[in-house]
């Protein structure tokens, strides 16, 4: 579904929802659980922590959806929210996470494999700081313009562009043995 | 007028490439400066590599599966809905109205000692705490229609997952901050770090070193990180994490005592 289709249907079904149509909310999280979900999985790289920040992130949004203005679309706002969401999360915890323990297990394994190619990658974005991470994940993974992190963030665009620039500097340093592997080899031997 | 490029005999500087690579990769400049970047790293190796290099890590971070939420999560959620959609109670939604929530409690904390203080009010009870505004209208998992509970339904009821009014728990009652018994060295020099940064201007240095000292804390962001936010114009970050500090006051003065 087009983001305009989407956003249409969105604004429809909040309506009906504030006129007690509890329903409606459903097919808000049928549309949009999937990228809140992902998001909190790469920030988080724990199922469970994701699927935790994820519901806890459609309740706020209900439970405030009085409050929703529509100065951005409810796709950018649930998202939003969930980012703060994890965000605090990560404040919170000590990093370990289920990536993390597969890589462990995975180590020795053949870098060139395309699983173990994904398991550093991830594993590096879960190395970079709460927002550089969601930044990324926003940019690469959902696809959003940089306006549009802006505004999930709660950042000037100028600092979102500076954050995605520095998170890309770290990764590439990060996955350097992946993006140059012959020379990686010829300095290790 | 702002020189795009620095050049030198008419042939673009690698610096201002580099600079640009990103925007080029994410296809963000006009067309005059895209071909002028395009043109350099034909003639380039360095730079040529640079940007290999970036477009290889953007096809593997893209390469990342998408994951599927359990087929459980939207009924977990449906579950534990309140019965309408009501005012915003619970802590923390959007920040634009993070000061109102903040001005509002703080304006409920000043009525109760008011009240507690007032001559007439001479029995000691403390005053019994708003009905809880979501857990108390949480409903359990709506049965199958009919009335009948499905199995599956029935299975879902008591998941090992912590089940909807446990989440609403846990909206209602705003995560306790742990906050160290004595700071942690390396906090500590963090925090000292970040204050040499401060001082000398160097503003996203001083938040990334405050920053990484509140991890260690497990703490939110402090006063110290506050302020460079409020400093760096993050002005959504400061207001949010001055309202933070306002709910709570004792994450906010130990913040501010270390913080120095």
């Amino acid at each position: 579904m087009r983001d305009v289709e989407a956003a249409s249907h969105d604004r429809d079904a909040i309506a009906r929802c504030l006129r007690g149509d509890r329903e409606a909310f459903g097919e808000l999280v049928e549309r949009h659980q999937g990228t809140v979900y992902n998001i909190a999985y790469r920030m988080t790289g724990s199922r469970e922590d994701a699927e935790d920040l994820a519901q806890d992130a459609f309740l706020r949004a209900y439970s405030a959806l009085g409050e929703f203005r529509g100065e951005s679309s409810f796709r950018t706002w649930v998202c939003q929210i969930a980012i703060r969401l994890c965000i605090d999360h990560l404040r919170s915890r000590k990093e370990t996470s289920e990536l993390k323990e597969d890589l462990d297990a995975a180590r020795g394994a053949d870098w060139s494999s395309d699983l173990m190619n994904r398991e550093v990658v991830a594993e590096a974005i879960l190395s970079l700081p709460p927002h550089y991470r969601a930044a990324v994940v926003l940019r690469h993974l959902e696809h959003r313009p940089y306006q549009e992190i802006a505004r999930m963030l709660g950042l000037p665009l100028p600092t979102v562009k500076t954050h995605i620039r520095r998170a890309r500097a770290r990764l590439r340093e990060r996955l350097a043995p992946l993006l140059r592997p012959a020379e990686t080899k010829e300095m290790e031997t | 007028m702002i020189r795009l490029f620095q050049t030198r005999g008419g042939q673009v500087r690698c610096r201002g490439i580099a600079e640009r690579l990103d925007a080029y990769l994410d296809g963000e400049l006009g067309e005059r400066q895209r071909r002028r970047v395009a043109a350099h790293l034909a003639a380039c190796g360095a730079c040529g590599r640079l940007h290999d290099d970036m477009a290889r890590q953007a096809g593997l971070i893209e390469s990342l599966p998408r994951v599927e939420p359990s087929a459980d999560l939207r009924r977990r959620i449906m579950a534990a809905l309140p019965e309408r959609p009501g005012p915003v109670r619970a802590r923390a939604l959007t920040p634009a109205w993070r000061p109102a929530l903040a001005v509002g409690v703080a304006g409920a904390v000043v009525a109760a000692l008011l009240l507690l203080a007032s001559p007439t009010n001479n029995h000691k009870r403390a005053p019994q705490p708003a009905s809880p505004p979501i857990a108390k209208n949480v409903q359990p998992p709506a049965p199958a229609p009919g009335g009948a509970v499905a199995p599956s339904a029935t299975k879902h009821v008591t998941p090992v997952r912590p089940a909807g009014p446990q989440i609403a728990a846990a909206i209602r009652r705003p995560k306790a901050r742990p906050q160290p018994a004595t700071p942690s060295p390396a906090a500590g020099s963090l925090r000292a770090l970040g204050s040499d940064y401060e001082r000398e201007g160097r503003w996203g240095e001083a938040l990334a070193a405050y920053e990484q000292a509140d991890a260690a804390e497990a703490r939110s962001p402090s006063l110290d990180s506050t302020r460079v936010y409020e400093r760096m114009g993050y002005t959504a970050h400061a207001v949010n994490s001055y309202a933070d500090l306002a709910l709570a006051p004792a994450a906010g003065k130990a913040s501010s005592s270390d913080g120095g």
